[in-house]
């Protein structure tokens, strides 16, 4: 289960990026930082997390299925397969410098 | 106290204008990536990007004009090429090129009013950088010392260990996975850049901030180190100079565009994760000394109209 959880903490990290651009958007910060032009594509990037977190969440529900019903015993064979996203704390990064320094 | 508070402001708005530019190139690049891993096969790639040398740089720098590859996002599609077997010359040209000369950042530069020269300059610049830097790796038979080899994604696209035993997938699903994991791979460059771009702005003294007050050279200087720390992407760049075009320096603002689209800190990260740091110094090299010269060029010509 190993690997799953690591998906739905990808799923997480993304949704919270993806939301912390979008509510820049909505208060207005974002033209503290960026030229308010560039906001189309703040929002884009956003919307465009969310739905890969949508995605990725479904993959992770999708997989628990698979596993009660195969009596999880493939399911831990590769745990440190190519899912390449050990790094994933660094999301947490962004958000810490804005709440810290705002 | 003040000062401290002073610092830690600048540090957040670096850090914060870094990321936020950076990260609509890099899903753009995931994206692309996802979609050269999963609907091209090797063949096809080769055919395109692996024939004479010459050929396959422009068709490199083609690439970049079309896809939307700018800023960071351009690193990730040249390491998926090379994954799957294009010619390391078209993969550099491609990547180099990206910033400077994608859909994105063009269009951004004609629709922003008295930035077309400017937008222009930048576009040849980089066609001509992205030529000459192929060129110059093709001179190289042997692919493994000029790129790591070692960081070149998996074969399957990435995601083919995540959708393993989920029967027949759609490729929508694997794209979007591929993109997804991707995207998460590069994050921790594009931190590591905010935080160190970021630290150094706020660290400099605020007087080489441009407009820099003194000669030409020194202004230039300024306006160029400003472009590599502040790391802006292709359309943030065209932005802060259309904002400072009444007082900076013309000299300055050129500077800014040309170093800011080749070399700067998120960029030396990126380009680092796929070619040795030799490589890396030429390029830095080169895009340094081609953006002086296209300077002094311009400027013994009476300047832009």
């Amino acid at each position: 289960m190993k690997r799953n959880a690591r998906i739905k903490f990808s799923a997480l990290a993304l949704a919270v990026l993806g939301l912390f651009q979008l509510s820049l958007i909505w208060d207005g910060r974002l033209a503290d930082y960026v030229d308010p032009r560039q906001g189309i594509l703040v929002f884009l990037t956003g919307l465009g997390c969310v739905i890969l977190a949508q995605v990725v969440l479904s993959t992770a529900g999708k997989r628990s299925t698979n596993t009660v019903e195969n009596d999880g015993h493939k399911e831990d064979s590769d745990a440190e397969g190519s899912w390449k996203s050990a790094g994933l704390i660094w999301l947490v990064v962004p958000l810490m410098v804005f709440l810290l320094f705002r | 106290m003040t000062a401290f508070l002073d610092s830690a402001h600048r540090f957040s708005v670096g850090f914060e204008r870094i990321f936020l530019e950076t990260a609509p190139f890099l899903l753009l690049g995931a994206f692309t990536s996802a979609v050269v891993a999963h609907l091209f096969t090797d063949a096809d790639i080769q055919a395109l990007f692996k024939g004479g040398t010459l050929g396959s740089v422009i068709f490199g720098i083609l690439a970049a004009v079309i896809l939307p590859v700018g800023d960071g996002g351009s690193a990730l599609v040249a390491r998926q090429l090379l994954r799957k077997g294009a010619g390391v010359p078209a993969a550099a040209a491609l990547m180099a090129a990206g910033p400077g000369v994608t859909l994105i950042a063009t269009g951004a530069g004609l629709g922003a009013t008295g930035m077309a020269g400017l937008a222009g300059l930048r576009f040849a610049t980089a066609i001509i950088l992205a030529l000459v830097f192929g060129l110059i790796l093709a001179q190289e038979s042997e692919p493994k010392r000029i790129i790591k080899v070692g960081n070149l994604p998996t074969v399957g696209g990435d995601s083919a260990s995540l959708l393993e035993g989920e029967g027949q997938v759609s490729k929508a699903k694997a794209i979007v996975l591929t993109a997804s994991i991707e995207f998460l791979e590069w994050m921790p460059l594009l931190v590591i850049a905010a935080l160190l771009g970021g630290l150094l702005q706020a660290l400099i003294p605020g007087g080489w901030n441009p407009p820099v007050s003194g000669s030409g050279a020194w202004q230039n200087a300024g306006s160029g180190l400003w472009a590599m720390l502040t790391a802006q992407s292709a359309v943030g760049d065209l932005h802060t100079v259309q904002n400072g075009l009444s007082s900076w320096s013309a000299g300055a603002q050129r500077i800014y565009l040309l170093v800011g689209m080749a070399v700067d800190v998120k960029l030396i990260l990126f380009y680092g994760r796929i070619f040795r740091f030799k490589v890396l110094l030429y390029w830095i090299l080169l895009s340094l000394s081609l953006s002086l010269m296209a300077g002094l060029v311009i400027e013994s010509f009476g300047g832009l109209s």
